[in-house]
């Protein structure tokens, strides 16, 4: 039995049904993790149960406090939280946080939503200097985050009692200032509840509006960075190798045998994921999150629709935002890149050595059939793996992979295990609010929020965050019975380990450490 | 994780690490750690304050074991203390020696350290902050250095004497105390209608004022001291409260949910505003100063406004808590107290370059009318009196907290940036909402020697 599509969630894909194959489900090893992952969240579930159902004074009394100190010490906190509890917190995670890859570079003032296009005196009273925006664009200082994909928010969108809205930041790098990060944002553009449909501007001196609005835009980010960044990108992108790998690359392929081991899971993890996580509003990822799962669809979509993958590529992205030369502080483009650098050092040994010439990609027609599989309409429906109808040769095809293997591997495992530490600062980031906390003129943002106790985040964080395996180890994989890969191996080990300390050397001069790039951090591939 | 609170439960922390070094070389290590982790750290002390001047997300560490006695000199009548030490510890120890401590704060719980971070103060026009009296600081810096800083009169001294902890962890400081000596103590009530014109008086004719009433009540009361050669009689439950005072401190949180109950919350307040004291004896200097100590669970509010400005303050105070009565409010439940203090040297104390009345509003927590009140009270406060908020009691715009302070705001803030460029040392609610620092350029450093103290 082989697998087939599943295109209910297209233009993504799954298998339709788990094959009882022993290289793609998982093992002992695996599930044990899992499960573990599982009781950890039901022991937080447990515990906000009880601690819930507490009065407030008894929960903040000591007994409260006896039972979160015994809570804690079963279930210690995930690390590498960066809780969005200021302005130089806020822009931080643009460039190193859940969501890393919706800011983008102004260059010019129509890149601008029309409402963040601020005049000189609001300019001159928030940054205190002479520049106008037209000026700061000029000398590329400008960024703006606008979340297009939740534009079409509506109450029907939205889980009953929960809400979540889209939204527009300005940012400017002002290295002139006294900020602790180098970005200072600027002003949000917010929904509201005005008569006449206008938006309402809010800037860092409007008070508790301003916290009000920065933690709306906390809420749109995790939404995108849940659905388009770990769901679409980390997930769902590389989906189709997966599949094509199962249907057109016999056992003993060399391509197979580099794969493998970074896609080994997907295929069940995706099957899982969509039928218990994503497919309905019940599911436990949906759940967790302010829109009904139709939403959530669409939002993982517009990401996707219309591009190919070529246009989703690394560099590609960082291009079209502005942000490839940015001399701004970019912590997942830097350290990405290392990462990828060392990747792409071990694709290209191993293309030279299983294609010694470039003709001998063209004869491999389960190579081919493995690529044209990943990009038919009916199948993979991944279109623009290439420049051309095929890879044209060694080179192209060492890129291609080495993308491959990034996406695969460290990114899904950066935007996974970055969403898990982030919904562990669960009361500073909540993963949706119950009202539009700018609704009325006296702000409260706590009742907004509500509690941590009455969400299912943090226990969804302790149960997914489940590590397995480590990049770079092939332990037991087909392919370290090749000796000639021996070598090459070893390299992408000793590569990997410079890298991690190259940005723990990056992390102690930073604003806050970005450890989701860390080499002893990342995984082959997706496991879970 | 750790969890943390302050002794009311009004602000909470969850720092990655909690520490708790012994001495000097163990917070260098706390503090180099931190810096390699790239975690910000805020120093703690006896966790009194009501702002939210301690929560941090990196590390958290407590001066709780630097509480060493490192010298003390009788003959100079200084005393070289750990900044973890209490004030009761302080005062304890120097009064066996003879000595006593210049404006300490009234609560003993206090720390040394926690003090100076706030720029706390007692009362007499002889002294300001507690800071004032120190002659040397011993700071760890936020790049792990230790430095020792003597010349009182250098700006940064001037900044340690009210650090907000943004400056690195003082781990120790010499103070110059004075000799030991009786106060005689008269309490004398007044007519509310008549305080403020007898204020000025007051202070002219007494060494020591504090001024105390609880509305709606139609008395007030004056506590006046006089420096005197006569024997103290010792007094009972000041210094050392008794069960019976725990008791009644203990009953506080209940008070809230019975508001309506006044015949019965009215006599216990008075109980509280009793233990002031009552009528005129001789009592030594620590019991002058540190008459309560079972505290209830209240909170706080204050602010320093120029001295000559307090007959005008006290009788907006007066006339607005009589309006909100009047309407059936009553957002200060306990007690609206007054105090004097000499001006400071310091950079951003409130008493900073000016002969202070330190104005404080106090209710019990969970006083439902009481933000009403506050954001009224910091208006008003700041922008008719030029007040300048307390840092440790509960701060209602702060935004415009540090607004009062005029150039000395910028040479604390370029020593700041000096000493901790990478703003390890703050919280977002110093670093953004206080400071601003965002919407401050890196401003050319100011002529330290020329930074003014605003009079």
């Amino acid at each position: 039995m082989t697998y087939a599509y599943d295109h209910s969630f297209a233009p993504f894909v799954f298998a339709d049904r788990v094959v009882l194959d022993r290289e793609a489900l998982p093992d002992l090893a695996w599930v044990s993790r899992v499960v573990a992952g599982q009781l950890r969240g039901a022991v937080v579930a447990g515990y906000q149960r009880v601690a819930g159902a507490l009065p407030e004074r008894l929960r903040g009394g000591l007994a409260g406090r006896a039972l979160h100190g015994a809570f804690r010490r079963v279930i210690p906190p995930i690390p590498g939280a960066v809780a969005t509890v200021g302005d130089a917190e806020f822009a931080w995670q643009r460039f190193a946080g859940i969501n890393p890859m919706t800011v983008r570079a102004a260059r010019t003032l129509d890149d601008l939503p029309t409402r963040l296009r601020l005049s000189d005196a609001e300019m001159a009273s928030l940054l205190g200097t002479g520049a106008t925006l037209a000026q700061r664009i000029a000398q590329g200082d400008v960024f703006v985050q606008t979340y297009d994909e939740l534009r079409s928010v509506t109450e029907a969108s939205l889980q009953r009692g929960r809400f979540v809205s889209g939204g527009n930041v300005l940012f400017c790098r002002a290295p002139e200032m006294d900020a602790a990060f180098e970005v200072i944002p600027l002003a949000i553009e917010c929904p509201s509840n005005r008569p006449d449909g206008l938006t309402e501007l809010v800037t860092p001196r409007d008070g508790a509006r301003w916290e009000a609005a920065r933690q709306m835009i906390s809420v749109a980010d995790l939404h995108v960075a849940e659905l388009c960044v770990h769901l679409a990108l980390g997930h769902n992108l590389v989906a189709p190798f997966a599949l094509a790998l199962r249907r057109r690359l016999p056992r003993g392929h060399a391509l197979r045998d580099l794969l493998l081991p970074h896609l080994r899971y997907n295929v069940f993890i995706d099957h899982m994921a969509w039928r218990q996580g994503v497919r309905s509003t019940d599911g436990v990822l949906i759940t967790t999150l302010g829109g009904t799962a139709s939403w959530c669809h669409d939002i993982a979509r517009a990401r996707r629709v219309g591009r190919t993958f070529r246009e989703m590529r690394f560099e590609a992205d960082l291009r079209a935002r502005g942000l490839d030369e940015h001399p701004v502080e970019y912590p997942y483009r830097d350290d990405a890149r290392l990462v990828r650098a060392a990747l792409a050092r071990w694709v290209t040994r191993w293309v030279q050595w299983a294609y010694p010439t470039d003709a001998s990609i063209a004869h491999d027609r389960d190579l081919h059939a493995f690529f044209e599989e990943v990009g038919a309409p009916d199948r993979g429906n991944l279109p623009g793996v290439f420049e051309g109808p095929r890879v044209s040769g060694r080179d192209e095809l060492a890129s291609t992979l080495a993308e491959l293997l990034f996406w695969g591997g460290p990114f899904h495992a950066m935007a996974h295990y970055a969403l898990s530490a982030h919904l562990e600062a669960a009361d500073a980031n909540p993963a949706y609010l119950l009202r539009n906390p700018l609704a009325s003129p006296v702000v409260d943002l706590d009742t907004a929020r509500g509690t941590a106790m009455h969400k299912g985040q943090l226990a969804r964080a302790h149960a997914t965050h489940v590590r397995f395996g480590r990049l770079g180890d092939y332990e037991g994989a087909a392919i370290t019975r090749h000796a000639a890969l021996a070598t090459p191996l070893a390299d992408l080990r000793r590569d990997l380990d410079e890298v991690e300390q190259v940005i723990v050397a990056r992390n102690a001069q930073r604003f806050l450490p970005f450890v989701h790039l860390l080499p002893s951090r990342l995984a082959n591939g997706v496991t879970l | 994780m750790k969890t943390w609170r302050n002794w009311l439960g009004n602000v909470t922390a969850s720092p990655h690490d909690l520490v708790t070094p012994a001495s000097t070389s163990e917070v260098v290590d706390c503090v180099e750690r931190a810096s390699r982790r790239g975690e910000r750290v805020r120093v703690v002390g006896a966790g009194y304050a009501w702002s939210p001047l301690v929560p941090v997300e990196g590390t958290l560490l407590s001066t709780a074991r630097l509480r060493a006695v490192r010298r003390v000199d009788v003959e100079r009548q200084q005393v070289t203390i750990e900044a973890g030490a209490t004030v009761r510890e302080l005062v304890d120890f120097v009064t066996a020696h003879g000595m006593s401590v210049r404006s300490p704060s009234m609560f003993m719980g206090l720390s040394v350290g926690g003090l100076l971070a706030t720029g706390s103060h007692g009362t007499g026009l002889d002294a300001a902050t507690f800071g004032d009296a120190v002659t040397s600081f011993e700071l760890v810096t936020p790049d792990g250095s230790v430095r020792t800083v003597t010349d009182v009169d250098s700006p940064l001294a001037r900044a340690l004497l009210c650090n907000l902890g943004a400056l690195g962890v003082v781990t120790a400081v010499t103070l110059q105390c004075r000799p030991a000596f009786n106060v005689q103590e008269v309490h004398a009530p007044a007519d509310i209608d008549d305080v403020a014109a007898l204020i000025p008086s007051m202070l002219a004719e007494n060494d020591f004022v504090e001024l105390f009433w609880m509305p709606p009540s139609r008395r007030a009361k004056f506590k006046l001291g006089n420096r005197t050669s006569r024997p103290a009689t010792p007094v009972t439950g000041r210094r050392h409260p008794s069960a019976g005072d725990h008791f009644i401190a203990g009953l506080s949180p209940l008070f809230p949910y019975l508001a309506h109950l006044r015949p019965i919350l009215d006599p216990l307040a008075q109980t509280v505003y009793d233990r002031i004291g009552t009528g005129v004896r001789v009592v030594s200097a620590p019991d002058f100063a540190h008459y309560n100590q079972a505290y209830p669970r209240c909170i706080s509010s204050e602010f320093g406004i120029p001295i000559e400005r307090a007959p005008e303050a006290w009788r907006w105070i007066h006339g607005r808590l009589r309006r909100y009565g009047d309407a059936g409010a009553r957002p200060v439940s306990l007690i609206v107290h007054a105090r004097f203090c000499g001006p400071s040297r310091a950079l951003i104390a409130p008493s900073a370059g000016r002969a202070t009345c330190h104005l404080e509003v106090l209710s019990f927590h969970g006083n439902e009318h009481r933000h009403l009140f506050g954001e009224d009270f910091d208006l008003v406060m700041r922008s008719r009196f030029d007040g300048r908020p307390h840092w440790g009691k509960e701060i209602f715009n702060p935004a415009e907290a540090a607004s009062g302070y005029g150039d000395n705001l910028g040479v604390f803030l370029d020593l700041r940036r000096e000493l901790d460029p990478r703003q390890r040392f703050l919280n977002p609610f110093l670093r953004d909402q206080v400071f601003g620092l965002g919407r401050r350029l890196r401003a050319a450093p100011h002529d330290r020697r020329d930074a003014q103290r605003t009079d």
